[in-house]
């Protein structure tokens, strides 16, 4: 049942009872009959839906309309059809959009992952012209759910909207301390490394992004977002680029004896550098991820080893 | 809805961690209509067209689809077309690409297109493509590569890719690929295994997979497999049956099916199957829904789970329909491969 803070203080009436509807006929689905056992918040549906598909045949777009729609909203926020109705009716009233604001922030907090409520607040935000809110509503969402992916995609919208990447670094490292596993925060830190042309990724940029992954990495080995966010720094650049790289890996693999990725990470540094050394190495790093380094994808390592033996044949 | 003793069947004898419960799960599909007086299906009302789609989808897999109303569910799809050509969730719903897919899937299975306005579909469809190559889901613009594959799929079953701009609609997709691999909603948002079937499956119809390295993406899709054999979506996430799906058939497009354990995620799979009321649910214990119903059996099929029909893993649907519409994605384009081989 949906959570709505604010309308728990509104006891519902049955429409029929309600004077100021009393000139709407109400539309019932056409269903069938009625079950023989009707229970309490079913009464409560059909009605509401009933007496909303009257005013949407009418297309009324008044204040009870308004009214209905956050009624009906209450009862089901995922009903898309009333939110598109209550934007056309906001359109049609000139509506205070600060409210609506306000409104939609409430339902969100109940709601924090129905597409329908992130899209309208998107809607009012942009007719408002006003990002100034967003940071902080995405910021409360995270800190129920660390990983919603609405959250983060509107703060990644805000912020390209708003120009506002200050302070987007140190947000992250907040939440990377409090839990060092957030993937969505190492997605959310190449956002702005890579995004953020105020910034090139120079290889010093490049250099203390491996160090910061390296400090994160060293509080869970075993978490892939560190490696995998290392890895993601040499996309478009080869890892001879940075030369310590390699060793750095190396050393890692070597400390962290069981970890697949610090051996995976290192393979791919092997396999690029493509040499009949580096390569004669991998095979001996696949031989240790298919033993019993992870075991579960040995099939996919056992690939990738024809490959390299393919590599070093003569040619 | 309790069996008595009488009724028991020789199913319910099966053990369901090996087992997959067929005739319960058929019954449990059946009968949903008929449960008006529940909360779940009030909630559910604004999408059950797409309710229609899973369930349909899920009887033909369990090799069942004859036993399913025909007539009844054409007429009730059809009567969800709004004046703008698109498809809501229900009746007196606006329309909105997610329902219109699921129409247009429930009327190619029971071959019921002749009962619609196909051409005030594409019409409806074609215009939600962006500048950009993007899809808003509907004339509000809410912007996901969601959109791009159910736009892509709508108009490839209708014949009619014609009327979008299909290098910008890839163009976009690729724009949505991540530092991992793997692809998210919109340009930076985070890898999320929902959105790579999507943006996976839609350039399989687009004839656009060279965009995709086959081997860094099945990785990407391998790591989603947990020691105890279910897949989640993203790292450090749950494992969900409805992933079995969107991983599955996101590999089983680029050709790297093998690379997951599939006896450990069946046993996954059957363990989420409700041994009383029937259906399966996203995780084991949890109550059942049509949805993960139809992506467990799925995802089964997928993977070789035995007497269980074959579906298509760009359309979502059995590939005779694809055969009988002349649909052959296969030809149109292949990933590529890490420049390694």
């Amino acid at each position: 049942m949906s959570d709505s803070e604010d309308e728990s203080d509104i006891q519902y009436v049955p429409f029929n009872q309600r004077e100021e509807w009393k000139d709407v006929v109400p539309i019932p689905q056409d269903d069938g009959p009625h079950p023989v056992c009707v229970i309490a918040y079913t009464d409560q549906f059909s009605d509401t839906l009933n007496y909303f598909r009257a005013i949407l045949k009418k297309d009324e777009r008044s204040p009870r309309a308004l009214e209905i729609s956050k009624e009906v909203i209450a009862l089901n926020p995922a009903n898309y059809t009333a939110w598109y109705f209550r934007r056309n009716v906001l359109e049609a009233l000139k509506s205070d959009l600060t409210e609506e604001l306000a409104y939609v922030s409430k339902v969100g907090n109940s709601n924090p992952k129905n597409y329908q409520i992130w899209f309208h607040r998107r809607w009012v935000v942009e007719h408002l012209k006003d990002y100034s809110h967003e940071l902080s509503y995405c910021a409360k969402q995270v800190e129920g759910d660390s990983k919603n992916y609405h959250a983060w995609a509107h703060r990644q919208w805000a912020i390209q909207m708003n120009g506002q990447w200050e302070g987007e670094l140190d947000y992250i490292s907040q939440l990377l301390t409090e839990d060092v596993r957030n993937n969505s925060a190492w997605n959310q830190r190449y956002f702005v490394i890579t995004k953020n042309r105020a910034i090139p990724l120079t290889d010093d940029v490049i250099r203390r992004e491996i160090d910061y992954a390296f400090s994160y990495m060293q509080k869970a080995p075993n978490n892939q977002s560190s490696w995998t966010y290392m890895k993601g720094l040499f996309l478009n650049r080869p890892y001879n680029s940075i030369p310590e790289f390699k060793q750095r890996i190396e050393e890692a693999k070597s400390k962290y004896v069981a970890n697949a990725h610090a051996a995976t990470l290192y393979l791919d540094i092997l396999e690029k550098e493509a040499t009949k050394e580096s390569l004669e190495a991998a095979d001996k790093v696949l031989d240790d991820l298919i033993k019993h380094l992870d075991t579960l994808h040995s099939k996919y390592w056992i690939w990738k080893k024809e490959n390299v033996a393919r590599l070093m044949q003569p040619q | 809805m309790e069996a008595t003793n009488d009724q028991k069947t020789s199913e319910q004898t099966l053990d369901p961690k090996t087992n997959l419960l067929r005739d319960l799960h058929k019954r449990y599909i059946v009968g949903l209509d008929a449960k008006k007086d529940t909360f779940e299906y009030w909630v559910t009302e604004h999408l059950r067209v797409s309710g229609m789609y899973w369930g349909l989808a899920a009887m033909d897999v369990l090799q069942s689809l004859e036993e399913m109303d025909r007539k009844y569910i054409i007429d009730y799809v059809a009567s969800c077309q709004t004046s703008d050509g698109g498809f809501g969730g229900n009746v007196e719903h606006d329309a909105h690409l997610l329902y219109t897919l699921s129409a247009i899937q429930v009327l190619v299975m029971l071959d019921g297109l002749d009962s619609i306005n196909v051409e005030a579909v594409v019409n409806f469809v074609s215009k939600l493509q962006r500048e950009d190559g993007s899809f808003s889901g509907d004339k509000w613009g809410e912007i996901d590569t969601r959109f791009s594959y159910i736009a892509s799929c709508t108009l490839a079953l209708l014949k009619r890719l014609d009327t979008i701009n299909g290098e910008k609609a890839i163009e976009f997709i690729v724009k949505c690929k991540n530092f991992d691999g793997g692809f998210g909603a919109v340009p930076g948002a985070e890898s999320h295994a929902g959105q790579v079937f999507c943006c996976v499956g839609a350039l399989a119809i687009l004839g656009g997979l060279q965009h995709i390295d086959a081997d860094v993406l099945g990785w990407w899709l391998a790591e989603r497999q947990i020691k105890e054999g279910g897949l989640n979506g993203r790292p450090e996430k749950l494992p969900d049956v409805c992933y079995s799906w969107w991983v599955l058939s996101s590999l089983a497009i680029i050709d790297r099916l093998h690379w997951i354990d599939h006896k450990k995620l069946h046993s996954f799979i059957l363990d989420c199957q409700d041994d009383d009321a029937g259906g399966i649910a996203d995780r084991p214990g949890d109550i059942a829904d049509v949805y993960h119903t139809f992506f467990g059996v799925a995802g089964l099929s997928l993977t070789g789970f035995g007497n269980l029909n074959p579906v298509d893993p760009a359309f979502a649907i059995n590939p005779k329909y694809l055969e009988r519409l002349g649909i052959d994605w296969r030809s149109k384009s292949s990933p590529s491969q890490s420049t390694l081989l």
